[in-house]
């Protein structure tokens, strides 16, 4: 009994310290995934009692396997295991980056079997240089690509890789928004180890979709408003708003400095060129306003400043300060960046010419436009333009007309200002970025005319003066620009002009036996600020007269070949259009015909309104006082002595044998001289040439006895000047005696004026 | 006293070159076997011994360890323990139940559980809570009697990391 006790101890003790086997491995397991040439065994163990509470230990047999390389990747994108996807510009230099990770169980190399630009991207075709990144190294091919990636270290279990698939986009791609596709397919291969071969993995790809959308994009729009009453101010308002896909990046400080705005990162934002009319920049009233509000529409939140710059520069190029000259050719607002690279973020919504949230307003106010034409459609035209950076990795810079991929290092000016370019970019919405509209703007519209005599010398400033000379035709009514006139005289050829009227300044003349025509040249000048037309209406003289309307001949010295329209036949009236541009002065002639029967020595009045077709209420009135003969002799004769003897009555008005009689011829320019206030036309008063008026006095002509009957001049005659005089006549024969003799009157210079008038006197006795 | 020694050896070296089965009733035996679990697209499963497979990561191990008693008398307190091979992690709820018998874990191989439990660092300070299956080191059943010639079945399954 005590033996086996004994032994049942010993057992007992046997089964105690019989341990369970454990599962086992003969080599460190990894962290992740069993290395290849592991073996896996396993080993199960149990303990049990019997009736008597003898404890028992058993195992199973074992059960083994060999780990072997079991390769695996995954190809991941910048959106994990799902497709990548970025955003990118025209003209961008593009890279993919894939992420390659080891997720097999052993170190391995990867390889890549196709990747670069690949797949339905619709500007796949616009794509140039493609290249791979890896480890900062670029590779021209795939092939120089796996043989870096097989000569480079292992890449440990979980270990990764990045590789860039990196493409120049076309700075102009075929369709945008559109896509350029890339992909990457790649395997892993692990060296044989032990009793685990060498295995390559199953590829793995992914893919990146990169859509195409354009760069930043400055879009501009502009307005302007004019005020509804004097003085017609206009006002500029100029939206600014990165429209575009990506933030509008500064410009550098060196090609700020060069422009002369300050040494900083900036953009000019809105650059206007102030607009001008005839060559002159207006004032601007007033400080122009800036709206820009931090964080609202794409203005950065912080780190950015906006000032008014004017420049006196022509072209923008140099000059810009912060004080405004009196006419500054430009005005912009620069934005100063000081934090940052970037002037505005993306704020969707806008486009070229519409801007319904900016980020930045501008505002002036400038006088509208003056001067012949300012009233025309278009006087002001104004765009505005401005400058920001690309997103591309040389900054380009982008302005209306400036051409692609103009990099903004370098800083030069002239790219900027060049006619055409930049600010001087004069082209409506020009180019994907940078350009508003054009507005356009006149002065309010003034029409006016004048019509009125013509200048003794041709030439349009002389015209514009005469049109506008004030006369008043008739003496009586006002002098002003509508009762101005023009005389003129006319008779028929060979026609002598009779008096037969005894009161000096009546005169009763003879009748004429033809027509007669005479032409008159008239101006008429367009004085408002617009082109117009006007009617013209010409009106005859009464008494059978009749008129056309001509434009002037080449040499400005008769009328053209054809009359205007309307007033192609000679008519009472006639009434015609001529169109002129603002400012345009015109000489035409005024064609009239007197009537057969026209008593001489009459004046006529023949009057032309000229009326605008833009504002009818602006017309005016010239006058053609045609006269039929204007020097007017009228003889008279005094009986100084009778010569009667005592006793003896002579008949009336008679005389006897040693009487004396005095004659008395007067002469006088019948022509009206106004009522002596016009101005500046007096050499449209009717005027004899000078020297030419000569009276002649022949006592033996046709008509006169006294040659017979007396015994010639008792002394030599004289001239007594009346209105106008005094002035001094010359004479041939004038002596005692003769019975003939002429008068220069006021010798070989001189000419009579409208309403002068003067008597030669001369004594005969009877014989 | 010398021969109550010399008794004593021979007793000890008879108790340990006789097996024990040769004078004790109950003799549990074990058998252990792997197979690959696959499963086609259809659901269908399939089945590879270990011992003609390399693994792979990811694939599903299921053991099956079979305890006979081959003896003439019960065997009590049945203890079936199966260590979690190395390179691979034990599959949650895989283990076969079999009613009477209990299902316990250890984490360290020392300490068991039917519910091993862990202690977690937070803002809040340590936290217990269960330990993920995959982090059982150990599993084993207990079952309190295998009849003589009978034997019972214990399953559970790893995947390989």
């Amino acid at each position: 009994m005590k033996l086996l006790r004994i032994v049942l101890a010993l057992a007992v003790f046997a089964s105690s310290v019989t341990v369970g086997v454990t599962t086992q491995s003969p080599q460190p397991a990894q962290a992740a995934q069993t290395a290849p040439n592991t073996t896996i065994q396993n080993t199960a163990s149990a303990t049990y009692t019997d009736a008597n509470n003898v404890t028992y230990t058993t195992q199973s047999n074992t059960v083994t396997t060999l780990v072997g390389n079991a390769p695996t990747l995954t190809v991941t994108t910048n959106n994990g295991a799902s497709a990548g996807t970025s955003t990118v510009a025209p003209g961008q230099i593009v890279t993919d980056t894939y992420t390659l990770t080891n997720t097999g169980n052993a170190a391995g190399h990867f390889q890549l079997t196709a990747s670069g630009v690949s797949g339905a991207g619709n500007d796949n075709a616009n794509t140039s240089t493609v290249q791979y990144i890896f480890n900062a190294t670029t590779y021209a091919s795939l092939a120089l690509l796996n043989t870096a990636l097989n000569a480079a270290s292992a890449t440990a279990v979980n270990g990764t890789i990045t590789i860039g698939v990196q493409y120049t986009l076309s700075a102009t791609p075929t369709n945008v928004p559109g896509a350029v596709t890339t992909g990457m397919t790649g395997n892993v291969t692990y060296a044989a180890v032990g009793g685990a071969s060498a295995q390559t993995s199953a590829t793995a790809n992914n893919t990146y979709t990169d859509t195409v959308q354009s760069d930043a994009r400055l879009d501009l729009q502009k307005t302007s408003s004019q005020g509804g009453s004097s003085p017609y101010d206009i006002t500029y308002t100029i939206k600014a708003n990165d429209g575009g896909n990506f933030p509008a990046k500064a410009l550098s400080a060196a090609l700020n400095n060069a422009l002369g705005f300050p040494n900083s990162l900036g953009c000019a934002i809105i650059v206007d060129k102030v607009p001008t009319y005839g060559g002159n920049s207006p004032v601007i009233n007033g400080t122009p306003a800036i709206t820009a509000t931090a964080g609202t529409n794409g203005y950065p939140a912080s780190g950015t400043t906006t000032a008014v710059y004017y420049t006196t520069n022509a072209t923008g190029a140099a000059g810009w300060t912060t004080v405004k000259p009196g006419n500054p050719v430009f005005v912009a607002v620069f934005e100063t960046v000081t934090s940052g690279t970037t002037c505005l973020n993306t704020n969707a919504g806008s486009a070229a010419g519409s801007v319904p949230a900016p980020a930045i307003t501008l505002s002036f106010v400038v006088p509208q436009p003056a001067g012949p034409g300012s009233g025309n459609a278009g006087a002001y035209l104004n765009i505005a333009n401005g400058l920001v950076g690309d997103n591309q990795p040389t900054e380009h810079i982008l302005g209306p007309g400036i051409p692609s991929n103009t990099n903004d290092a370098g800083g030069s000016a002239g790219v900027v200002t060049t006619g055409g370019q930049g600010f001087e970019n004069v082209t409506s919405e020009n180019g994907p970025s940078g350009a508003s509209q054009i507005t356009s703007d006149k002065a309010h519209q003034a029409a006016a005319v004048l019509n009125g005599p013509t200048a003794a010398t041709y030439s349009l400033a002389n015209l514009q003066t005469s049109s506008a000379w004030t006369g008043s035709y008739d003496g009586v009514v006002t002098t002003n620009t509508t009762n101005d006139f023009t005389e003129a005289s006319l008779t028929p050829a060979a026609f002598t002009s009779i008096n037969s009227g005894t009161v000096a300044g009546t005169p009763n003349g003879n009748t004429y036996s033809t027509t007669s025509t005479v032409n008159v040249a008239n101006a008429l000048y367009n004085s408002g600020n617009v082109d117009d037309s006007f009617t013209v209406v010409a009106t005859a003289p009464t008494g059978g007269w009749t008129v056309q309307l001509y434009p002037d001949n080449p040499g400005h010295t008769a009328p053209g070949a054809a009359a205007y329209a309307g007033c192609t036949s000679a008519a009472a009236t006639c009434t015609t259009t001529i169109a002129l541009t603002s400012g345009q002065a015109i000489q035409y002639w005024a064609v009239y015909v007197s009537p057969s029967g026209q008593q001489s020595f009459v004046r006529k009045d023949g009057n032309i309104v000229a009326t605008s077709v833009a504002d009818v209420a602006q017309s005016n009135t010239t006058h053609n006082e045609i006269y039929s003969g204007f020097i007017v002799l009228t003889k008279s004769v005094t009986v100084t002595s009778n010569g009667c003897p005592s006793g003896v009555t002579p008949p009336v008005g008679g005389a006897c044998p040693g009487g004396v009689l005095t004659y008395s011829v007067d002469y006088r320019n019948i022509a009206v001289p106004g009522n002596g206030t016009e101005v500046a036309n007096p050499a449209l008063f009717l005027i004899t040439k000078p020297g030419t008026l000569i009276v002649s006095e022949d006592g033996a002509a046709i008509g006169n006895t006294w040659a017979a009957n007396t015994n010639g001049l008792n002394a030599a005659a004289t001239d007594t000047p009346g209105t106008g005089g005094p002035w001094t006549s010359t004479y041939t024969t004038n002596t005692a005696a003769s019975t003939a003799f002429t008068c220069i009157v006021g010798g070989a210079a001189f000419q009579l004026q409208a309403g002068w008038n003067g008597v030669i006197s001369f004594a005969v006795t009877i014989k | 006293m010398r021969q109550i020694a010399v008794t004593f050896a021979l007793a000890a070296v008879v108790m340990f070159l006789t097996p024990v089965s040769a004078f004790a009733k109950p003799n549990v035996q074990l058998r252990l076997s792997g197979v690959l679990v696959t499963q086609s697209s259809d659901g269908q499963e399939t089945t590879t011994s270990l011992e003609k497979v390399t693994p792979k990561k990811g694939e599903l191990y299921r053991y099956t360890v079979i305890a006979s008693n081959v003896g003439t008398d019960p065997a009590f307190k049945v203890v079936t323990k199966e260590n979690v091979p190395n390179g691979t992690a034990f599959v949650g709820g895989s283990a076969s139940k079999s009613r009477g018998v209990v299902i316990e874990y250890s984490l360290d191989g020392k300490t068991w559980s039917a519910k091993p439990m862990v202690s977690v660092a937070t803002p809040k300070g340590l936290v217990r809570r269960p330990a993920d299956p995959s982090a059982y080191a150990s599993i084993r059943w207990i079952a309190p009697k295998v009849a003589p010639k009978s034997a019972l079945t214990f399953t559970y399954e790893v995947r390989v990391k």
